[in-house]
């Protein structure tokens, strides 16, 4: 090999270092961001979409020409993400149970099964009406969440809900679940 | 951009986002706990003790053609208690009159009977159907019919309760209590304890007691569709207030909702009796029931409203078999052992008397009126009228008026003529109704004590005017004996005010009370 054979080499392998840096960088600069959107970002923007209920409210989720709408009770705090623009989530005025509620346009039985794989294991569900005449299928997941979906028995569309808190104080606080989804509507 | 602008603007960003944190936890919120945590399962309170109410006015009814045998009290003189027990109990009749399309008229039946006993036997609400229809003492003849029981289960204060139930030998079995408040004289059924919405309330209560058993996030109830209205109406009129200060509701088998079908929790196959605290009940009460429950607490003793002469009392006797004892010719010495008798046994008759006697029989009419008793016109010396002329007539007549009045202050409204003679003179100048007989006792005829105690029990019908003397002994022998075979025969003895509905007629003849009256 030539000098200017040995000099061109090194240029070559210089602008390959060069590249790599940079794609390097890029990489982790794209990880970064989608670290920052799926975590920091959407806590961020729930945040800033915080609103606490001075009275009984009722606010809508999913498609506008058939909304699911909850009744939020006083004192409860209300949180949207533009991120999932089919789910609203109520945290209760202590902030120990935060229940998500999302639209589906699945029935009942099948949204039930779509959230309970997502959720893994849980316990066998029971069925039951609830004084606003719908249904609810609702389990137990883990000692730290529930699972629900409701809706008008053998309608089309449905809500589901996941209810979260720690596990000592998930069971105390399984009417204030009971009455939120006392409070939501379904349209069929 | 500068590295200063840089550093700038990142501050701004993290400012911003830190002031836009969710707002702070409220740690004085505590989560809601499931609803009706105050319910009880519980049973029946003890009824109290009839005999403790012996003083009270005691009915019993029997009548073979329809099918019926009722007991039940009442409360001394005109009440509205009584008169919403007699709708309750007609209500019932009314029924098996429809289910066996037999015409209801009052009946007696055959001496013997025992009907003398009446009034509530402890404890027969909470027997069996087949027990009560089974029993002579309470069910209709031959166990087909219906029948009505009683008890008292509530004696506070000025308040009364009394359980009435209807047993049917085609099943049907209502229960209902009335309630009376003999300080204002108001009276209802226990529904009317309640306010309007506490049905609903009370309906979502139960449903909650019972499937926080299960698994279940139900917390508000649809409102009961018609069945489940009916079973809770049901229920409230059954209403037993406790001295501790508890509703007492039984809730008849049957009970559901949609929720609790949903759970599979089937409709309740037994009755569920249900303890509603006073402090849960105090939103739902009306204000009948607020002051019941409040004096229920405070344990006062019982107060029954004075006693009313037997003969002041309202009697219906298109509803039950009335027969009118009257006594002609006295007073007399024998006239006091016949008032005594009839004060034993809380009845009531009609005498006829003379207006010579009268005149020296002043503090014993006074007593006979003061018991309830009526006094009329039987001519001043007993003569034969058709036989007078019009003006001997009208002497006999208003002598004799003036006489009672002047003895007793109140004026003679009906007369019987002597011997039962009478023509359209005697009527016309009289003025007056002129009341027969249609049982005569021959007591006058000198007969045996047998033939007069025969005769006046055994023979009369319901409405029947019986024609006795108290003048003669064996009437006053006999006279507690009459009044046993006729109240065992199911009569209720009254005068014949009450025998014509409070309105004594003004002209005519009568002989007993018309049927249809």
């Amino acid at each position: 090999m030539t000098a200017s054979g040995m000099s061109r080499t090194r240029l070559l392998r210089g602008r390959a270092r060069v590249i790599a840096v940079v794609a390097s960088a890029i990489l982790v600069s794209l990880i970064v961001v989608g670290i920052l959107l799926t975590t920091v970002l959407p806590s961020s923007l729930l945040s800033s979409s915080a609103r606490v209920a001075k009275a009984e409210t009722t606010v809508t989720v999913g498609d506008q020409g058939a909304p699911v709408t909850v009744s939020v009770p006083p004192g409860w705090v209300t949180q949207w993400s533009p991120l999932q623009g089919h789910t609203v989530v109520v945290t209760s005025p202590d902030r120990v149970l935060t229940i998500s509620i999302s639209a589906t346009g699945a029935d009942s039985a099948r949204a039930f099964a779509d959230a309970s794989r997502d959720a893994g294991a849980i316990d066998g569900p029971l069925t039951e009406e609830l004084g606003s005449g719908l249904s609810v299928m609702h389990a137990r997941s883990g000692d730290d969440a529930l699972i629900a979906a409701v809706g008008v028995p053998d309608g089309a569309r449905s809500a589901t809900v996941v209810a979260r808190a720690a596990a000592e104080d998930l069971e105390q606080y399984l009417p204030a679940v009971g009455q939120i989804l006392d409070g939501l509507h379904v349209p069929s | 951009m500068s590295r200063r602008v840089k550093i700038a603007t990142l501050a701004a960003v993290g400012l911003a986002l830190s002031a836009c944190s969710a707002p702070a936890p409220d740690a004085s919120w505590a989560p809601p706990e499931w609803p009706t945590q105050t319910l009880t399962v519980t049973t029946m309170p003890a009824h109290l003790d009839a005999d403790a109410f012996s003083s009270l006015p005691a009915f019993r009814l029997r009548n073979d053609d329809v099918g019926v045998q009722a007991r039940w009290i009442e409360l001394p003189g005109p009440a509205s208690f009584d008169t919403k027990v007699t709708e309750i109990i007609r209500a019932f009749i009314d029924a098996r009159v429809a289910a066996s399309g037999v015409a209801y008229t009052p009946a007696a039946v055959p001496p013997g009977s025992g009907l003398g006993d009446r009034g509530c036997i402890s404890g027969s609400t909470n027997r069996t159907a087949s027990d009560i229809l089974a029993d002579p003492l309470l069910g209709p003849e031959d166990e087909a019919g219906v029948a009505v029981v009683c008890d008292i289960v509530v004696a506070t204060g000025p308040y009364l309760g009394q359980r009435i139930r209807a047993v049917s030998s085609d099943s049907t079995d209502t229960t209902v209590v009335v309630y009376a408040n003999t300080s204002t004289g108001e009276a209802a059924t226990a529904d009317k304890l309640w306010a309007e919405d506490a049905l609903v309330a009370l309906h979502s209560e139960i449903v909650n007691l019972v499937r926080r058993d299960t698994d279940s996030l139900g917390v508000s109830v649809q409102p009961p569709d018609e069945a489940g209205r009916a079973l809770m109406s049901a229920a409230l009129a059954q209403t037993v207030v406790t001295p501790d200060g508890t509703l007492v509701v039984p809730v008849a088998a049957g009970f559901t909702s949609p929720e609790l079908r949903s759970l599979g929790i089937t409709p309740t196959t037994e009755r569920l009796v249900i303890g509603v605290p006073g402090g849960l009940a105090a939103n739902l009460l009306t204000p009948l029931g607020a002051d019941l429950l409040l004096v229920a607490v405070a344990g006062g003793q019982f107060t029954p409203p004075a006693t009313v002469p037997a003969g002041r009392e309202p009697v219906d006797c298109t509803f039950v078999p009335c027969v009118a004892l009257t006594y002609d010719d006295g007073p007399s010495e024998l006239t006091p052992g016949i008032l005594d008798e009839l004060a034993k046994r809380h009845a009531s008759a009609t005498f006829f008397i003379t207006g010579e006697r009268a005149r020296f029989n002043v503090e014993l009419l006074k007593r006979t009126l003061g018991e309830g008793h009526l006094v009329e016109n039987h001519t001043f010396s007993h003569p034969n009228l058709p036989r007078l002329s019009p003006a001997r007539i009208a002497a006999e007549i208003e002598d004799t008026n003036a006489a009672i009045l002047a003895a007793a202050g109140v004026p003679a409204r009906v007369f019987r003529p002597p011997y039962g003679e009478y023509s359209d003179m005697v009527l016309q100048t009289a003025q007056m109704a002129a009341i027969l007989w249609d049982v005569d006792s021959l007591d006058y005829a000198k007969v045996s004590d047998d033939v007069v105690l025969s005769r006046t029990v055994d023979l009369p019908q319901p409405g029947s005017i019986v024609l006795q003397h108290d003048i003669h002994s064996n009437t006053a022998r006999t006279a507690g004996a009459v009044y046993d075979g006729l109240l065992d025969r199911g009569f209720v003895l009254v005068n014949l005010e009450q025998l014509f509905n409070g309105e004594l007629p003004t002209s005519g003849v009568i002989r007993r009370l018309p049927s249809g009256f």
